[in-house]
């Protein structure tokens, strides 16, 4: 299994078990065993939003998994993720995010540092969000009661899903449509050596064609909400967002708190 | 990093009073103001003079209020679309679509005049490409302005000046009544002529030459209830 722990998930369950006193489905960012101490929910909803200006790439090539070479080079990162429930705490290991379109599609990279990389994963639509991930949510038209979420870790399992979120917050009325799979998607991880100090990095690319979310090529100055996560088990999980969810209730299904992508060319 | 986008959450007031541009009358001393307004060309460095803005909305329109202090107030612009913006004004850009580039902008000043038009920004920030459709004028757009103090004479110590503005959504090309939790893009701005000059933004702009037309910082205003 290499670098992959197994078995981990199982004692995390059975952890758990013990805390909420049933495991009988995979824990999953959402559920309320992770509340934090109450706060003002319609505060949190003012905070500012992140945006990021998505850039033209020329000639995208082929997927790689790798930031430092073609189509990344040059093109901004996407800004830090910050632990949910927090005020703006760093996640342990650092991420790297950068987003780029064609004329076909959204290109996304995620290089991430960590040190011991759980992936115990390899079914597509299995549930990727119990291991080490990274995830996108994505309203390509602006409805942040619709969206796509994508989920991959680092031996490559996929897990993309349609979502209903009437609320905006994950809350009863929210509904996942997980038999859906996204036309055309295609995606690559890999992962880096151990360092000296015991670090490694994984990294995953995916391409997603707007034929897959049902939509035509954004023009210049269109507005997609977005947000960019990831999950790492430490010695506890670490849920890191690119905007801001300091109530961590909800986990990552909080579409209010979506940023903004802006198409550029 | 990421750029900061800041939001405000109208909220929906039934039944709106006429406009009385009155800080403490109508809705507005139960509604939140938009946050400090902060100089433009800067990381966020707040601006001196002091303006409260807040927003609401109802079935058919946006309801806004700018209350400027200003010791000083000064305007001689008195005609629709003459270039308000030369002088102290407060002005509002507002998207209500998904796509940057197309735009209204409002201006205001302390003498009632009202300068309006569509944008068409290309670039998103403002570049040669830039067209303003300075003919468009918004339709059944009703706005008032007050103030205490004696407006462009310089022996008056004048204490504020404030204007209230609505706007009909169906004026706004045809756009849609929004649904709640439904957003818009906007930002909101005052200019300050007393020197040294003060150009005002509520979301953050660090850089000074494209002026108020940067599009891809519009703040979100989020419709609710």
């Amino acid at each position: 299994m290499g670098l992959y722990r197994v078995g981990r998930a199982a004692a995390i369950c059975a952890f758990l078990a013990g805390l909420v006193g049933a495991c009988n489905r995979p824990a999953r960012p959402g559920d309320d065993r992770a509340l934090t101490a109450p706060r003002d929910v319609a505060a949190d909803a003012a905070l500012p939003l992140p945006a990021y200006r998505v850039r033209y790439l020329d000639g995208a090539g082929p997927l790689t998994a790798r930031i430092d070479q073609p189509p990344w080079t040059g093109v901004p990162d996407l800004g830090r993720l910050t632990q949910v429930g927090t005020d703006g705490a760093p996640m342990r290991f650092d991420t790297r995010v950068k987003v780029g379109w064609t004329d076909k599609s959204i290109r996304i990279i995620w290089h991430c540092l960590d040190g011991e990389i759980l992936a115990e994963h390899v079914e597509r639509d299995s549930p990727v969000y119990t291991d080490d991930c990274v995830e996108l949510f994505v309203s390509p038209t602006g409805d942040l009661t619709r969206y796509f979420e994508f989920v991959a870790n680092a031996r490559g399992a996929m897990f993309d899903s349609k979502i209903a979120n009437p609320s905006l917050k994950r809350t009863g009325s929210f509904r996942i449509a997980e038999a859906w799979n996204c036309p055309g998607l295609r995606w690559h991880a890999t992962r880096g050596p151990v360092g000296s100090d015991g670090e490694r990095w994984w990294a995953v690319e995916m391409e997603i064609p707007f034929a897959g979310l049902g939509v035509e090529a954004p023009a210049v100055g269109d507005v997609w909400r977005a947000n960019v996560c990831r999950i790492d088990h430490v010695d506890s999980e670490q849920w890191g967002s690119w905007s801001a969810l300091p109530h961590r209730r909800y986990g990552l299904h909080q579409s209010d708190r979506f940023g903004l992508w802006i198409f550029e060319r | 990093m990421a750029d900061q986008i800041p939001v405000y959450r109208l909220k929906k007031v039934s039944n709106l009073p006429p406009l009385s541009a009155r800080l403490d009358q109508g809705p507005w001393p139960d509604l939140p103001e938009f946050g400090e307004l902060t100089l433009l060309g800067t990381a966020g460095e707040p601006a001196r003079c002091k303006t409260v803005v807040k927003a609401c909305w109802s079935d058919t329109s946006i309801r806004i209020l700018w209350h400027c202090e200003d010791d000083a107030v000064r305007a001689s612009h008195t005609k629709r679309d003459a270039p308000l913006w030369s002088e102290e004004v407060v002005e509002l850009f507002v998207c209500p679509g998904r796509n940057l580039t197309d735009y209204y902008e409002f201006n205001f000043n302390a003498l009632g005049a009202v300068f309006d038009a569509h944008i068409s920004n290309p670039s998103i920030i403002r570049n040669e490409s830039f067209k303003p459709d300075i003919p468009w004028n918004c339709e059944n757009l009703q706005w008032v302005v007050a103030g205490e103090g004696k407006f462009n004479n310089t022996a008056s110590q004048d204490k504020w000046w404030a204007v209230e503005a609505d706007i009909p959504f169906a004026s706004l090309g045809g756009a849609a009544v929004p649904r709640v939790g439904e957003y818009w893009h906007a930002n909101v701005f005052r200019i300050e002529r007393t020197e040294p000059e003060q150009y005002c933004t509520w979301s953050v702009l660090p850089a000074f030459k494209p002026g108020f037309h940067q599009a891809d910082r519009f703040g979100s205003w989020v419709f609710i209830e």
